[in-house]
């Protein structure tokens, strides 16, 4: 009987050591835009959508991202993206707009994006797996000639 | 006997975390404007939701109004976040120790409301200032 507890608290300390490593989880959902047809949707990660074979991958930090449009150049629409990141338990920080607009980046990234425009986001609360969530929005977009 | 009392307590459990789910719950981001691109009939097709005191807009203005509502989402944010630590501990107490305390929990549904309002003028003001070919400001 003792043992049993004695078990218990272990494995619930141990768990509560590796959930404190991790300080949020995210999740993302990709809904691809292809020409002359419909949205199709796309759960991350996502292959970029005919990029040109000589192109050089983007990184995070090479997305323009604005929460407004781009007026001076011409772009089509690679994929509306939306993101979700969440805290890990009760006592760890509350997720922030940064991290969110990090994690936009990334997917933009993954698809070889120039910029992610009209970017907006959530306001933090109680969601249904989380006790801290925070989610945001943007279109992922590629600039034409 | 022993069955009953089980299964009335899994209905409070559930009850409960229905409860603290509901209060204090996250806002989701709005949804996207529809794509307008280059497309200049989609442009004009999404000009007819935007209120005439918008179109009377001059670019300048219109950038004045975004920037105003940057500020106004700011002081909503910091007015929910304000009551964030609060909602917490109170689901947290209703959810361990003491349900009451879920009436405790202020959603802030006013001031949510408030911001999608305000996404929902600059989603116009975005439209109408690629519909009057502003200039870009970087």
């Amino acid at each position: 009987m003792t043992y049993h507890r004695a078990g218990r608290l272990a494995l619930i300390a141990f768990c509560g050591m590796v959930l404190a490593g991790c300080n949020t989880w995210s999740s993302a959902n990709v809904e691809l835009k292809t020409k002359g047809t419909d949205m199709e949707t796309a759960s991350a990660p996502v292959a970029a959508p005919a990029a040109a074979p000589a192109e050089t991958p983007k990184s995070a930090a090479d997305i323009i991202f604005t929460e407004k449009d781009i007026t001076d150049r011409r772009y089509e629409t690679l994929a509306d993206l939306e993101v979700t990141v969440n805290k890990t338990t009760i006592f760890h920080a509350d997720p922030t707009k940064e991290l969110v607009a990090e994690k936009l980046k990334e997917e933009a990234a993954k698809l070889n994006a120039d910029a992610v425009i009209l970017v907006r986001y959530g306001t933090v609360g109680v969601g249904l797996f989380s006790w801290g969530s925070l989610d945001g929005k943007g279109r992922a977009i590629k600039f034409v000639n | 006997m022993e069955k009953a009392v089980r299964s009335s307590s899994s209905i409070s459990v559930c009850l409960v975390a229905l409860a603290i789910a509901v209060g204090g719950c996250a806002r989701n981001a709005p949804a996207l404007p529809p794509e307008l691109g280059n497309d200049e009939a989609a442009i004009a097709k999404a000009m007819v939701a935007v209120p005439q005191t918008i179109k009377q807009m001059s670019c300048k203005q219109i950038n004045l109004e975004i920037e105003n509502l940057a500020q106004h989402d700011s002081y909503l944010e910091e007015k929910i976040q304000a009551n964030r630590g609060k909602n917490q501990f109170a689901g947290y107490i209703a959810g361990v120790l003491f349900l009451p305390a879920i009436f405790a929990v202020d959603n802030d549904d006013g001031t949510k409301s408030m911001l999608d309002e305000n996404q929902l003028r600059r989603d116009h003001l975005v439209i109408a200032y690629r519909a009057k070919e502003c200039p870009a400001e970087n």
